[in-house]
């Protein structure tokens, strides 16, 4: 049964008539109206914006606390931000160019062409990784203390974006070093880039609500996402798939909202031409609908985070 | 005199223009800090033992049931609790285990949801289930006051102004740039309470978290307790040390079963609390003599 009362009527007014010093000592301030009030919460209840910017600190906290902790006790550090690309740039070099004979679009570099491919790749994949598995990995923290559960999600967001910063930084550096210049596209390298992190970071609100209650999301997805590095153009290009590849398996470069996004990305700082604006406008259009899809869902399923986890 | 609730005798709300309740409160009017309303959580747990862990058999057992829910079965952690709590109040929760303590804080901490009933709250919420919540080891002690504050929902600007407050409650300073998993465990429990005492928030609620740490530490919390209280916050303890609880709250309030079982000043909610353990004892005594 429910009894509800208004907290006006509540307080005691027949008695406070000589309110004459004020009732909290010190510091500590009083609302006259509940600031909060807690109750069951619906279907249609929005994302509480307010909750987000009061916590914005935790945000930077945590996303802050990944990158530390993750090269602790490491000899190179921060170093292998750095290494990783290259190092991944190489095994394709060797893969796709010496062995598979690919050229790489023309007159940019193979090796230069395909570390741009795996930095769009690997920002794609960080987000998906740390992001899915941060509400499993902070289980400790969901059950003991309140704060808005997006916040885990959105600060793997937040910590793989420094990373894939400091990769472009040192990507120019290689560019700059084989005689490449940047032209007028790396001004839409932000439309790219935001593409991929709502489109990762959608997939991820999903799995990682999903995951919280099955934990059997943690081992299918490093087995989808290594299918997926050779379902997209991250190794060739788009039209190199599609030239090559029988039409059979077209519609896995079509349908992959990734394709328009790596291709753009490339297009953008490695100034090849751009994708047609049909795939362009499906990718975004994709990203955008698995965004809002993933953020709806999350905010559903977050109740019972507390509960199941 | 007592200003006390029992359970058969008023299905009602208390009544605060009653009387008694006036006597308590004399000088300035309280100031309501929280109220909660006719609150309940009920969780779903499974009847069978087959319970489904596996997305796929959860899919196959709500195919082979004909789309229908699977059996669960429901369990009242917190029934129809209603109480109001007033700026200066430091109140106690007693109750056995499974009695409810921790979901009502939970509740009132937003960590999990209410299935019905509602909480208004007047002041922000600190809140402290365990200690050192969100603790890293890999990091500096500095490191985690800040991590560790903002988890408990300080801004960087409040923990900048707290932090000196902090490291010397927590006698820290010569280890701030220390990883903690080189700590002794007694230094990060007094340095987890150390960024939780120096919450700013208006309403406090501490679960169980005095149990750790040495004798001195322990009064050291108490005295700092007692300072937020007269600062005007209002504070929600749950411990199972009865004596920190009389020392510490001026009020009490006992669960049984979900539901409020008592509610009045602490001297009097200590009584009833043993007198419930002792029937229960009594109870438990039946049973294994009729068992036999």
């Amino acid at each position: 049964m429910l009894r509800l009362c208004t907290p006006a009527s509540l307080k005691p007014s027949t008695i406070a008539s000589s309110t004459g010093g004020d009732g909290t000592a010190g510091a500590v301030e009083y609302s006259t109206q509940p600031l909060r009030t807690i109750r069951p919460s619906s279907p249609l209840d929005l994302l509480d914006f307010r909750d987000l910017i009061q916590y914005r600190d935790l945000l930077a906290t945590l996303a802050w606390r990944d990158i530390k902790v993750r090269y602790r006790q490491t000899y190179l550090g921060a170093f292998w931000v750095l290494l990783q690309p290259i190092l991944g740039a190489s095994v394709f070099f060797i893969v796709f160019h010496n062995i598979g004979l690919l050229p790489g679009p023309q007159g940019v570099p193979y090796f230069v062409f395909s570390m741009s491919s795996l930095i769009a790749w690997n920002f794609f994949t960080s987000i998906l990784n740390k992001a899915s598995n941060s509400l499993v990995n902070n289980s400790q923290l969901i059950s003991k203390v309140y704060f808005p559960r997006l916040l885990l999600p959105l600060s793997s967001v937040l910590s793989s974006t420094v990373d894939l910063i400091i990769s472009i930084l040192v990507l120019t550096a290689i560019m700059a070093f084989s005689g490449m210049t940047f032209d007028y596209c790396l001004a839409f390298l932000p439309l790219w880039l935001m593409s991929l992190a709502m489109l990762a970071s959608g997939l991820s609100f999903l799995i990682g609500s999903l995951m919280v209650s099955y934990r059997d999301v943690q081992h299918i997805l490093p087995v989808a996402l290594q299918m997926m590095l050779y379902a997209s153009p991250v190794g060739y290009t788009l039209d190199q798939a599609l030239t090559r590849a029988p039409s059979d398996l077209h519609f896995v470069f079509r349908l992959n909202p990734l394709s328009g996004l790596l291709e753009g990305f490339r297009c953008s700082l490695l100034g090849l031409a751009a994708p047609d604006a049909t795939t362009i406008a499906f990718s975004i259009t994709v990203s955008a609908i698995v965004f809002l899809t993933g953020l709806v869902t999350f905010k559903r399923m977050e109740r019972r985070f507390a509960d199941v986890i | 005199m007592s200003s006390s609730l029992k359970k058969g005798d008023a299905q009602a709300l208390p009544d605060y223009a009653d009387q008694d309740y006036m006597i308590l409160d004399l000088s300035p009017p309280p100031q309501l800090a929280l109220s909660v309303r006719g609150l309940s959580k009920t969780y779903k747990i499974a009847q069978s033992i087959d319970d489904h862990v596996t997305a796929a058999e959860a899919l196959a057992a709500w195919v082979l049931k004909g789309f229908r829910g699977g059996r669960y079965q429901d369990f009242k952690a917190i029934h129809d609790v209603s109480f109001d709590l007033f700026a200066g109040d430091v109140m106690a929760i007693l109750g056995n285990n499974g009695s409810g303590k921790s979901t009502l804080l939970k509740l009132i901490s937003r960590i999990t949801e209410p299935t019905n009933g509602k909480i208004d709250l007047y002041g922000r919420v600190g809140s402290l289930l365990e200690v050192g919540s969100g603790f890293h080891p890999e990091l500096t002690g500095r490191e985690n006051i800040y991590l560790n504050g903002t988890i408990l929902g300080m801004s960087n600007r409040e923990i900048d102004r707290e932090f000196d407050a902090i490291v010397e409650f927590a006698g820290v300073e010569k280890f701030l740039d220390t990883p903690i998993k080189r700590y002794s465990s007694g230094m990060s429990v007094r340095l987890a309470f150390a960024v939780a005492a120096h919450l700013r928030s208006e309403i406090l609620i501490i679960d169980e978290v005095l149990s750790v740490g040495d004798q001195d530490f322990q009064k050291q919390c108490l005295e700092r307790m007692r300072t937020l209280a007269q600062d005007g916050r209002a504070v929600l303890f749950v411990s199972h040390h009865l004596e920190s609880c009389r020392e510490l709250c001026n009020k009490a309030l006992v669960l049984n079963e979900g539901s409020i079982d008592f509610m009045g000043d602490i001297e009097a909610g200590l009584e009833y609390y043993a007198d419930l353990q002792q029937v229960n004892d009594i109870g438990l005594l039946k049973r294994s003599q009729a068992a036999r």
